[in-house]
């Protein structure tokens, strides 16, 4: 249909522009997912001090606020449940651990995944 | 139409090259700040039709940097980035004066709505009579007293 060709164009484009930041800052997402995953590991062997958790928290924040920029709302959802589980104060309970373990390889398979071109949340930014 | 300039204040690369792209295809004039700093700086070197402020910056809280540039650049129409665990945050700056405020992660479209009306409601109050200008003035102070 002729109406919705204009539509279409702007969601393609839209679609070119996500894939092209998400490879810009791909390296620096991932980086920002090694420190949640110091953490995690840290945190396992009960050795997660105040400021590894502090960084991993800070980190986990970071992505909440960016994921779905690039096209990966579902990655921000779950960053967003990391920065919660870290943040100061208690213990990370047993039960959070396994949570938190989780919620980590969730985001690592978001960020190996990236954007798709049918993600119907492209239009986060 | 004169290209309208818009100055984005985030610690966040991606969050500050994003917006970037988002609004220089839309054909606004863009510059960035990382710092609360920075920001104050280029707000002094030239006119900002808006201002991106990022409510949590390292040098600066972003409600103590939207009360600086109330004096710096009181025509600059301000509106404040948060994450959704702090809304009430967004909500306090709203109380500080702020023109609106957004939502991370940013919804596209949101982002341009909201530039587009506050850009418009800015084009109108250039637009008025001087009587109009007063009142709107008036309006303004009393808004900026009440976020003091």
């Amino acid at each position: 249909m002729e109406s919705s060709t204009p539509s279409k164009g702007r969601e393609c484009e839209l679609t070119q522009r996500i894939l092209k930041l998400w490879e810009r800052y791909k390296p620096l997402c991932l980086e920002r997912l090694s420190v949640i995953e110091e953490a995690r590991t840290a945190a396992s062997s009960t050795a997660l001090d105040d400021e590894l958790r502090g960084k991993a928290e800070s980190a986990a924040h970071k992505l909440a606020g960016v994921l779905g920029s690039i096209g990966l709302p579902e990655g921000s959802k779950i960053a967003s449940e990391i920065e919660a589980l870290l943040q100061p104060g208690d213990t990370i309970a047993p039960g959070q651990l396994l949570r938190l373990s989780e919620l980590v390889t969730n985001l690592r398979s978001q960020l190996t995944r990236g954007p798709t071109a049918h993600d119907d949340s492209s239009e986060m930014l | 139409m004169e290209q309208r300039a818009i100055l984005i204040v985030d610690d966040d690369v991606i969050i500050r090259e994003t917006l970037r792209d988002v609004l220089e295809s839309k054909g606004y004039v863009v510059e960035t700040a990382e710092t609360a700093k920075e920001a104050m700086e280029k707000s002094k070197a030239r006119t900002f039709n808006l201002a991106l402020l990022d409510i949590k910056l390292p040098d600066m809280e972003g409600t103590e940097l939207l009360k600086k540039m109330h004096s710096i650049a009181p025509r600059t129409m301000k509106v404040m980035i948060t994450a959704y665990g702090t809304l009430k945050n967004a909500m306090d700056s709203l109380n500080f004066g702020a023109d609106a405020y957004l939502l991370k992660p940013i919804d596209q479209n949101q982002l341009l709505k909201t530039v587009e009306e506050k850009l418009r409601e800015q084009y109108t109050a250039e637009a008025m009579s001087e009587d109009e200008v007063a009142e709107w003035i008036k309006t303004r102070l009393q808004k900026l007293k009440k976020s003091q």
